[in-house]
């Protein structure tokens, strides 16, 4: 019988070869990207549970009533692990360090982790060489990353290697390399310990007191204790110690290190919105199925007529679909997993540089997820078509004639309806993200990005910087030579990297009212003019002008906020009414030094010298109109002359800024596939549905045959019919997608106009779609013969 | 004794009237008969021959077949019943067309649960006596009409039915292969199957033991 059915089954699909197809490729589609959505949120849920102490593991936060800080004073853990015997383990992390660290010749500029003993105990990242144990007891022993051993070492054993730090005669030993899973909150690429590190750079050991923030702190309690049994411990910490001593009203929490992803890194609405995202699908994917395999199950009521009169009982009519339904969906299960595996996958993964990927640990996690799609597909797809085959009556069944009553209900459009509004507010939307993609990369940014060349100094290149910064003295006098070459300048912040460094300032002579935060940048002679950012009043700081000490640039912003009219003579203090005093020389106008979807703050420039010019960041150069070809010829060929032994990093002045605008491009791109998807998976509704009431009507199109109706008024007549329910669902989804729209502008200082056509295009394109896919229906049963449709019997 | 009918009446509704499908029909088949039905469009052939059959009910009389009263039995029985002792031909012979010849012959006794190697006895005995084993792999659709009719016949016949139903058997064939089967039916029915047939034709009623006409749902 099983045979007799699979036969059956394999001679049913050769036959309906196209609804075969159509049917598998929906369902595997829409199971590929469940997967992919279902996996990247499966990680998200289970961040940082590869560490097997996890829920005794905290992260110590100081929280204050201007907000909460995510790093600790440097001397808090060792205070804690002495006085609070409850605190089993516990490491700081210090992620403030970096050296060249170079192997034969390779070299390259990484940043160093230093953490405490504790490290390798409480996070049990997996080792592929070495072990965890001690592995850090020893000055200079380091443990890398894999990624980090490839880059360096190939494919060769890292253990037992050399890094020379920097170009002195200092060096690293590798002990261990270590796996970091994907869904670490940690992440590095090297680690030392506290001592190598306080060694390296003896900095460090200053900014350990009961003022700075500089560490990452980690600590572990003995089991059964909650961060509440010592709350007062730490309390008596914080009144003991914190600056000023019994004053300070900070408070030490523990965050259980278990919802720290959760709660500090991930974006929660994300998530949310993707797992929701993979549910719609599967379950759009899954209805589709089932409106497909009922509709092809009915057009077989004949058969089953026939097999009901030669002694088929229910028993074995549902047998029979039960064995059909299970395999096709088998197949759209097979197919969907071989198009997750070989394209969504690896497209995800480029698209939102992520390494997700199945591991033999979560096979019975996907074993799972798969069982039970498969059952509830292959169940449903039975069961629906299994009950209006039995309920039929013979002789009608015999007739073909179960599909004469009942049209498709309104509950089936609307799972279109619904379906159609999912599409065109997907690409709507995709739409106006990229409208204000473009209204950001293409909005004046009051600089010039045109004719500005910046070339990145890199000092931990040189070995020798006094010759360096003597070079780079002559590089740019050389290049200021050129006639092509208007002005030239160093500075420490370009457009698109200035610091997150604010202080409060004291304007003199006001009330205590007027303070006000400026966002803090130090830059050269000539940095305002080689940008070309306008000067509203005063000066910036040009060459040659009277002394530049102590002076200082605001923006437009910070001017109304100060609300000074003139800015020459102005003075400001730093820190306190009687802090060091800078002299306001000039104003400039507001322009893009981080994306536009900040807000301008107030922001001041510092003059700045440096005896040592590797000790700034950048170079910049303006050109004349249209030469910054040979200016670029000019400072490739003096930078090999000069500064042989470095590589030159170069790029246009707005080339920083708009990696600003990266992650909009990828949610921009992610957002595009799903509206491909959900096309795809609502023609697949559409077709099934279409199918099913063409079937239908396919005595009325005889009859209208018969009495003189063209092909192309029948055409007219049925696609009419279903793109109402398009039109239907456009109107549903305009109102849905503008509101979405302005809900995610309103995260943007500077926004595009949402415009009709952001709309228009999105229905017109469903529209066209639609229709193509109904016409294909519709015109194969225009042009079916009506003598075969009326014939009786 | 095979069946009888006593008095049986089929109706339905329409607009609010009863419109009669069989009027009062009372009749009994022996074993061995060969009976042909007849009468205009719309007179109930089919419809009788449906009551009969056991696939269709009626709203009121008695029905005996054999020691059964099919009137007063579950429909689980009653579906047992025909599956057991009718055989059914019809007009468009209802072969699965995506099966082949053979496959078509198995068929009811994949749902008899015969074992596979009595399956195969049978259906080689079948298309042995039909004389179509030649065409054992071929599908209905590479058949000709009065092929498809003999396919349809040796697979009502394959589980050794009491009586053969037969809607207009030949309706869809050119004359030569209607007399062929006619000529089979005459040959089965020699062989003691019972035989009940609607028909159009004098000339197939003629082949039969005894002619029931109809005319708007009563016999006359």
């Amino acid at each position: 019988m099983l045979k007799h059915n699979i036969l059956l089954f394999l001679r049913n699909i050769k036959k309906n070869k196209g609804t075969f197809v159509i049917n598998t490729l929906g369902l595997g589609i829409g199971i590929a990207s469940f997967l992919v959505l279902s996996l990247y949120v499966y990680k998200d849920v289970t961040y940082n549970s590869f560490n097997e102490n996890l829920a005794n593991i905290y992260r110590v936060q100081e929280r204050y009533e201007g907000g909460d800080g995510i790093q600790t004073k440097g001397l808090v853990l060792p205070k804690i692990m002495e006085e609070i015997p409850e605190v089993t383990n516990g490491t700081r992390i210090f992620d403030w360090d970096g050296y060249r660290l170079s192997h034969n010749n390779i070299a390259f500029y990484e940043n160093i982790f230093y953490v405490d003993n504790g490290f390798f105990s409480i996070f049990n990242f997996p080792f592929l060489e070495g072990s965890a144990k001690g592995v850090l007891d020893e000055k200079y022993s380091v443990v890398i990353s894999k990624p980090l051993a490839e880059k360096y070492f190939g494919t060769t054993s890292a253990v037992g290697k050399q890094f020379q730090v920097g170009f002195d005669d200092v060096f690293m030993t590798v002990k261990g390399v270590v796996d970091i899973p994907e869904n670490s909150s940690v992440q590095f690429d090297i680690v030392a310990s506290y001592k190598t590190g306080e060694e390296l750079s003896p900095w460090i050991i200053d900014v350990h007191d009961w003022y700075n923030t500089f560490s990452e702190t980690y600590v572990v309690l003995q089991e059964g204790i909650r961060p509440k049994n010592i709350q007062d411990k730490l309390q008596k910490i914080v009144a003991e110690n914190f600056l000023p001593v019994g004053k300070n009203t900070a408070k030490l929490h523990l965050l259980p290190f278990a919802d720290y992803h959760a709660t500090i890194e991930s974006n929660q609405t994300l998530i949310i919105i993707l797992g929701l995202i993979a549910l719609g699908i599967m379950g759009i994917a899954l209805v589709n199925f089932i409106n497909l395999s009922i509709t092809n199950a009915l057009s077989r009521t004949r058969e089953i007529g026939v097999k009901k009169v030669h002694g088929a009982n229910k028993n074995s009519l549902f047998k029979q679909i039960l064995t059909e339904s299970m395999l096709v969906s088998l197949v759209a299960l097979l197919f969907g997993i071989v198009l997750m595996h070989f394209l969504l996958l690896p497209s995800f993964n480029t698209i939102f540089e992520t390494t997700l990927i199945f591991k033999s640990s979560e096979l019975t996690f996907l074993i799972i997820v798969l069982v039970s799609i498969w059952l509830i597909v292959g169940l449903v797809s039975a069961f629906v078509p299994f009950l209006i085959w039995a309920r039929g009556k013979l002789i009608e069944n015999l007739q073909g004639k179960v599909l004469s009553k009942n049209k498709p209900s309104f509950a089936k459009y609307s799972s279109i309806v619904i379906q159609f509004v999912i599409a065109i507010v997907l690409i709507s939307g995709t739409f106006l993200i990229q409208k204000q993609v473009n209204f950001m990369i293409e909005k004046d940014p009051n600089f010039d990005k045109e004719n500005v060349i910046i070339a990145q100094t890199d000092y931990w290149q040189f070995k020798d910087l006094e010759a360096a910064s003597k070079n780079l003295h002559i590089l740019s006098k050389e290049i200021e030579a050129s006639p092509y070459v208007t002005s030239i300048g160093f500075t420490g912040s370009i457009p698109g990297d200035y610091d997150e460094n604010y202080n409060s300032f004291y304007p003199e002579g006001k009330s205590e009212l007027s303070i006000i935060s400026l966002r803090k940048s130090y830059v050269g002679e000539n940095y305002l003019k080689t940008l070309g950012i306008p000067i509203l009043s005063g000066q910036g700081f040009d060459k040659n002008s009277t002394s530049l000490e102590n002076t200082v640039v605001l923006n437009k912003t910070a001017m109304d906020k100060l609300g000074f009219k003139r800015a020459e003579g102005q003075i400001i203090r730093e820190g306190s009414a009687s802090g060091k005093q800078y002299k306001i020389i000039g104003v400039i106008d507001d322009f893009s030094y981080q994306g536009a979807q900040h807000n301008n703050q107030p922001l001041a420039h510092f003059y700045s010298t440096q005896n040592n010019l590797t000790d700034w960041d950048y170079l910049t150069i303006k050109t004349e109109k249209g030469a910054s070809l040979q200016v670029l010829n000019l400072l490739q060929e003096k930078w090999k002359t000069l500064l042989p032994d470095a590589t030159l990093t170069y790029f246009f002045s707005d080339n920083k800024l708009n990696a600003y605008y990266k992650e909009y491009e990828r949610v921009n791109k992610l957002i595009t596939w799903f509206s491909i998807l959900a096309i795809i998976l609502s023609c697949i509704g559409l077709f099934a549905l279409s199918a099913y009431a063409m079937a239908k009507r396919t005595k009325e199109i005889g009859i209208r045959k018969v009495n003189g109706a063209t092909i192309g008024q029948i055409m007219t007549l049925l696609n009419t019919a279903f793109i109402k329910w398009v039109l239907i669902a456009f109107l549903i989804a305009v109102p849905i997608s503008w509101f979405s729209m302005t809900r995610w502008l309103e995260g943007f200082a500077h926004k595009t106009s949402i415009s009709w056509w952001v709309f228009g295009v999105g229905g017109f394109t469903t529209m066209v779609i639609a229709l193509a896919t109904v016409s294909w229906q519709s015109f194969k049963a225009a042009m079916a013969n009506p003598v075969d449709v009326l014939r009786d019997e | 004794m095979l069946l009888q009918l006593n008095n049986i009446f089929k109706w339905v509704n329409s607009g609010g009237q009863r419109i009669f499908l069989l009027k009062d029909i009372s009749l009994t088949v022996e074993e061995g008969e060969f009976i042909s039905v007849m009468g205009p469009s719309g007179s109930g052939k089919s419809t009788l021959l449906n009551v009969i059959g056991m696939l269709d009910g009626f709203d009121e009389g008695e029905y005996h077949f054999l020691d059964e009263s099919v009137h007063s039995i579950k429909e689980k029985h009653r579906a047992n019943l025909y599956k057991e002792y009718i055989g059914f031909v019809f007009q468009s012979y209802h072969l699965l067309d995506e099966l082949t010849v053979k496959e078509n012959l198995e068929m009811p006794l994949l749902y008899k649960k015969f074992k596979g190697s009595e399956r195969k006895a049978m259906v080689a005995d079948m298309l042995d006596r039909f004389n179509i084993v030649g065409k054992k792999d071929l599908f209905p659709a590479q058949l000709s009409g009065g092929q498809q009719q003999l396919v349809g016949i040796a697979r009502a016949l394959i589980s050794n039915p009491k009586l053969i139903l037969a809607d207009e058997p030949t309706g869809n064939l050119n004359s030569a292969q209607g007399e062929e089967i006619m000529g089979l039916f005459k040959q089965l029915n020699d062989e003691g199957v019972t035989i009940i047939q609607v028909t159009h034709s004098e000339k197939n009623a003629s082949h039969g033991s005894r002619i029931i006409n109809l005319l708007d749902g009563r016999m006359i």
